[in-house]
């Protein structure tokens, strides 16, 4: 054992007591010496106030006992405000998963709405469905656990020259931490300190941050001797949060909620403004050690480092290196912002971004039934992407960046997702591929389209902001081009055709667009692509005057789907041409059927906007299983 | 006499259709060979009541016609509200347009009838025709919005309930947006319109340049109410309703005209200066 360090320690031991009294667990400090000490009970400092929150500690194994801070530290609100922005990478002791499980536990006792705040990326998905109170708590339980278990590996390194950790985990923070703020160390009672065990430290002095020990309390009594640590190099907060993105990188399980998608997820505008140069810089790094100079995107702009930023960098890329190759680093990197938009929704950003040059701007609109809902900042996590695909050797030729481009874009069509950028740099990569041909096409058709037509006339746009889209003829004109391109290079596939005839008789061109939708009709066995070719052919026959070819494809429409709306108006609508009003009535008869009297209506031709999009989970996966070794990359 | 009350304009399609008439009343030709037109006849804006049919002068693709049949408030009306119920119509402007639909129920007469039909993306007829004003007020009330607007859809569906009788018949539309769901076209809309005898009037609340209803009503004969707050609905409602009231029904049997085709109108009042309203013309065929 070493001597005890000169400055002023600050040390807290935790265990869960049961709570007794329906002022809930409490911690008290100590100063006990050695490990029979540590086992007695405790001197409890107790606050005066009992309504305002406070917090003692208890010494002791196998248990942690934690009341609310009082009014002379600290607002509890406060700290939970802090929590919220801080990124969590996990802390997990040796005996860990008791532990974690033990400061969930106390966390609820004391305050089950903080537990929430530790899960705040549950709490903001809506789309998770996490409902208040109970569910928030049990999710956000389990969020908090999940990540304290995540960190087990790193802290398994962590043993003891002499001693056996206790199974609790009974812990030491020194002087040096921040409420709030990442502990300089971080030391298992009678392990040696590394710089895993520092990085991985955050969540527990956070924890421990929220128990708002005053000074007061921290007494250097204890006996128990630690090794003496050489002080912690200064390192760059910026190099801090590159190094939490790879290890995020790494660790990400693509597809799946965990630690390493809530990295990037909870980054600060600050941070996101540092992250974008430095990933690149790291990015071009990984792929040539020795390089100097950087080209940064946006604008191809040169970027100077710093000597000893540059230094961490390449330090750190050499590490990764040696662990995998660096177009693997790149793909999961991409996964990893991928998941942190499909999966955590991070697509928007409050507050908004700072503008600035030196990323990426981006606004998302979004808007229901033609009507502008919200105008907010974009978060960079698809940009992120793209700029690390780029990277990878030959992105045109590699398989993983052609599935993922067909994956993503597949992905945006079925959101509705109008994300013009995205799929011209798909494009720029991909101009022979013919799927992606086909979803380019589909895009103009989807900004061609009635909903899109009315909410790009209703837009109310910030100053200096520019929508690029064109009229419905000129979008009408560059899906066919694209659609065109797309039967060019894969003349097999019905679906293109469908969508090349819809597009052909959109613009006026009936009889061509009838010939493609027969030729679509006789591609394809699938019930819903020849309802849908039905349908066009059709409004194509009806549009040529052909109105017997149109009635038997409107009736062979309907009987694919007998509840659809569509097929019934068109029928109707064919009849009152013809001057057949009782044939018109008929015919809407279903459609006119008073609610009590038939279940609800059942039409594709409401989801026709999004039929390219359907495959896209499928396709997602299969992009992930790439990354995850399950398929050959 | 009703009088016109001030203030704005609610444009409701108005489909008249044939409701039990009186034995007293006179009979309309049958469909086929009759024409029947709408007629607001105004002298500086205040409706011209007391004419006959020698009053009227009927152009039929040029070629003067006989006016058969001329009435005046005898013909129970059957309205057809047509309501926008999609995602954006709610809150107050759901209560707006309920209190506005449930004024035109009130100030129906003994004989009127009406019935309600709804739509999002999916067309919907929640009431038939019935004088039973309760049970369209009951459905008024369940109106539940959500979805898309198939306006163009359920436009057409209007105006075939309002084309299925006989009868002075109105259309009604209330929207608060664009079409964004609908599979028939406008063109194809707006020309059964010009096939039906029906009278449309809309309020567009809020869309920028309406131009389908625009194009409806007009070509109906009809007229569209542009508001920017749904909080003048009930009276703009009830304005529209009391302009359709000053309305003559006129009938002619076309003769020295081809059948098919465009048939341009022209309507005029003999012997006096006049404004005339009505359909500019109607459509037989495709």
């Amino acid at each position: 054992m070493g001597p005890e360090p000169a400055h002023d320690m600050s040390r807290f031991e935790v265990r869960r007591k049961r709570a007794s009294s329906s002022r809930g667990p409490q911690l008290d400090h100590h100063g006990a010496s050695g490990p029979e000490a540590e086992r007695e009970p405790c001197d409890e400092r107790r606050r005066e106030s009992k309504s305002a929150p406070r917090a003692t500690m208890v010494r002791g194994a196998s248990s942690i006992v934690v009341e609310e801070a009082d009014q002379a530290n600290k607002p509890v609100s406060a700290l939970r405000q802090r929590l919220y922005v801080r990124r969590t990478s996990g802390v997990v002791l040796q005996g860990a998963p008791d532990l974690a499980d033990a400061i969930v536990e106390a966390l609820v006792e004391v305050d089950p709405c903080a537990v929430p705040d530790f899960a705040p990326q549950f709490v903001a998905c809506d789309d998770l469905s996490v409902a208040r109170d109970q569910e928030r708590e049990h999710t956000g339980r389990l969020w908090l656990k999940r990540n304290l278990l995540a960190a087990a590996p790193q802290m398994a390194s962590c043993r003891s020259k002499g001693e056996r950790a206790e199974r609790d985990g009974i812990h030491e923070v020194r002087d040096g931490w921040d409420i709030g703020g990442v502990p300089r160390k971080l030391v298992p009672r009678g392990a040696s300190m590394t710089s895993t065990a520092v990085a991985a430290g955050t969540l527990l002095s956070l924890f421990v941050a929220l128990l708002q020990v005053p000074p007061s309390m921290t007494q250097p009594q204890t006996q128990t001797l630690l090794p003496t640590l050489p002080p912690a190099p200064i390192v760059p907060h910026r190099v801090t949060v590159l190094r939490e993105w790879v290890a995020a990188v790494q660790r990400h399980v693509p597809g799946e909620v965990d630690a390493g998608a809530l990295v990037p997820s909870i980054w600060t505008a600050d941070e996101v403004v540092d992250i974008w140069t430095d990933a690149q810089v790291f990015a071009a790094l990984l792929n040539d050690p020795t390089k100097n100079r950087f080209v940064m995107q946006p604008g191809g702009r040169n970027v100077n480092v710093r000597p000893d930023t540059l230094a961490a960098m390449r330090e750190l890329a050499l590490v990764v290196r040696a662990r995998m190759p660096p177009d693997l680093f790149f793909k999961r990197a991409a996964l990893l912002h991928t998941d942190v938009v499909t999966i955590l929704q991070r697509d928007e950003v409050t507050p908004s971004m700072p503008a600035s040059m030196l990323i990426p701007q981006r606004l998302v609109i979004r808007t229901e039934d033609g009507q502008q809902l919200s105008i907010q900042s974009g978060s960079v996590h698809w940009e992120f992407a793209r700029v690390l695909l780029d990277a990878v050797f030959q992105p045109s030729r590699d398989e993983f960046v052609r599935r993922w481009y067909r994956a993503t874009l597949t992905h945006k069509l079925a959101k509705e997702e109008l994300d013009t950028p995205h799929f011209e740099h798909g494009l720029r990569h991909l101009a022979n591929d013919a799927p992606i041909q086909f979803l380019l096409g589909c895009l103009h058709e989807a900004f061609a389209d009635p909903r899109a037509l009315a909410a790009t006339r209703n837009l109310s746009l910030p100053p200096r902001t520019i929508l690029a889209f064109g009229s419905e003829e000129s979008e009408l004109g560059e899906a066919r081009d694209f659609f065109r391109r797309a039967l060019a290079l894969d003349p097999t596939s019905a679906e293109t055709r469908l969508h090349y005839g819809r597009v052909l008789g959109r613009l006026g061109r009936h009889k061509e667009a009838a010939a493609e939708l027969r030729l679509a009709l006789a591609g394809t066995r699938d019930p819903l692509l020849t309802y849908f070719a039905q349908l066009f052919v059709g409004a194509e026959e009806e549009a040529l005057g052909r109105h017997s070819e149109a009635r038997t494809a409107y009736e062979e429409a309907l009987s694919l789907h007998p509840r659809a709306q569509a097929p019934r108006l068109a029928l109707s609508q064919l009849a009152h041409r013809s001057g057949d009003r009782a044939s018109a009535r008929a015919a809407l008869a279903r459609v006119l059927q008073p609610p009590d009297k038939r279940s609800e209506n059942d039409d594709p031709w409401w989801e026709y906007r999004t039929l390219a999009g359907r495959n896209a989970a499928i396709l997602m996966g299969a992009v992930q299983r790439l990354v995850r070794g399950d398929e050959p990359p | 006499m009703i009088t016109p009350r001030p203030g704005a304009a609610v444009v409701f399609a108005v489909l008249v259709s044939a409701a039990t008439v009186p034995a007293q009343t006179p009979t309309f030709s049958s469909r086929v060979e009759a024409v029947r037109l709408d007629v607001l006849v105004t002298d500086n804006g205040q409706p011209v009541r007391g004419l006959a049919a020698a009053d009227f002068e009927v152009l039929d693709n040029g070629v003067p016609q006989s006016v058969d049949f001329v009435s005046f408030e005898q013909i129970p009306l059957n309205i057809v509200l047509l309501l926008d119920v999609s995602s954006s119509v709610v809150g107050e402007r759901l209560g707006h347009l309920r209190e506005a639909s449930r004024a035109i129920l009130g100030a129906l007469k003994k004989d009127d009838q009406t019935a309600l039909i709804t739509f999002s993306e999916i067309v919907m007829q929640d009431a038939e025709l019935t004088t039973d004003t309760k049970r369209v007020v009951a459905m008024l009330d369940a109106i539940l919005p959500t979805g898309d607007t198939a306006l163009t859809d359920g436009t057409y569906a209007g105006i075939t309930v309002a084309d299925s009788s006989n009868g002075r018949g109105v259309l009604m539309v209330f929207s608060d947006g664009l079409d964004t769901a609908s599979w028939l076209t406008e063109r194809a809309v707006i020309d059964a319109g010009r096939r039906s005898e029906v009278v449309v009037y809309a309020v567009s609340a809020g869309a920028k340049n309406p131009s389908f209803l625009r194009e409806l009503t007009t070509a109906t004969g009809g007229r569209l109410y542009e508001v920017e707050s749904t909080r003048n609905l009930r009276a703009v409602f009830l304005a529209a309703l009391e302009e359709f009231r000053q309305r003559y029904l006129l009938s002619y049997t076309p003769s020295g005209v081809a059948r098919s085709g465009w048939h341009k109108l022209e309507v005029r009042v003999k012997g006096r200066r006049a404004t005339v309203k009505t359909r500019p013309g109607y459509l037989v065929g495709s």
